[in-house]
């Protein structure tokens, strides 16, 4: 596995590569921790118009983007 | 109805910690050889099975020769403790990313040889390794009469393609696979 110091080495350099691989990370890291409390609000009930509204999306693209994953398990039934 | 109630527990977390190496090694397909490593990883199989081979072994093979940095490491770059945010995550919302509520197994209706695993952040293809190894289980679990896959239908899965990337593996190992066949046959036996 490559070490912290090259890694770290690696983001200080002005290879784009490192720091896109980073943001790709990132943004891995939202979508798990996306899904985790989507799946959470449903389990507690709330409607899809709620979580779009604080995810600050429309409903149509949160719908889209995780019912089929929970589908068969209605909102506020835990699993 | 998600494809993963065919499996039994601990199968069905052989699938979906599959999923997640997947995505740890940035694969486009789920392969067999994900699926080998996920089943290295987890508890021992039934007697008499033994796979032979350790996880470390069978990773090192997935993972090829220079491993690319994982999400820990490059998060680590931007002062992200990646273990510390998914041990809060699950705190707060009492589920883990490899939680088998939040993933789903399922088969395009409009194209029947694509199956897709999804659950958290991740959605990823079988690639045709993969899903053979998935049809295979459910066969041989079904010709025992079991209600559900479980991990030694999976190795059945396996094993049932000679040149599959998943027996070359054992094979570099030095795994007797036909000692592993018989083992299979006689678990097969008498789990039915």
């Amino acid at each position: 596995m490559t070490s912290m110091t090259e890694l770290a080495a690696a983001v200080d350099s002005d290879d784009p590569a490192a720091g896109l691989a980073a943001v790709a990370a990132l943004r891995r890291l939202t979508d798990e921790l996306e899904a985790l409390h989507v799946s959470n609000a449903r389990v507690r009930g709330w409607t899809w118009e709620q979580i779009a509204a604080a995810l600050g999306v429309r409903r149509q693209s949160v719908h889209k983007k995780h019912a089929g994953r929970l589908a068969g398990r209605p909102a506020g039934q835990p699993s | 109805m998600t494809m993963l109630t065919w499996f039994d527990p601990a199968a069905r977390q052989a699938v979906i910690r599959a999923g997640l190496l997947a995505g740890e090694h940035a694969r486009p397909l789920l392969g067999d050889d994900l699926l080998l490593l996920a089943l290295a990883e987890g508890p021992s199989l039934a007697a008499p099975l033994d796979l032979s081979v350790s996880a470390a072994s069978v990773r090192a093979h997935v993972q090829g020769a220079v491993p690319p940095p994982g999400d820990r490491e490059l998060l680590a770059t931007l002062g992200i403790d990646l273990d510390e945010v998914r041990q809060r995550a699950a705190g707060a919302t009492g589920l883990r990313r490899d939680d088998p509520a939040l993933w789903r197994l399922h088969r395009s209706r409009t194209r029947p040889l694509r199956v897709t695993l999804s659950g958290p952040a991740a959605q990823i293809v079988l690639a045709e390794s993969g899903r053979k190894v998935v049809e295979v289980a459910r066969w041989a679990s079904r010709r025992g009469h079991r209600a559900q896959i479980s991990r030694e239908d999976l190795l059945w899965g396996l094993l049932a393609d000679g040149s599959s990337a998943s027996v070359r593996i054992l094979r570099r190992h030095q795994v007797d696979i036909a000692r592993l066949w018989a083992g299979l046959q006689t678990w097969h036996q008498t789990a039915s």
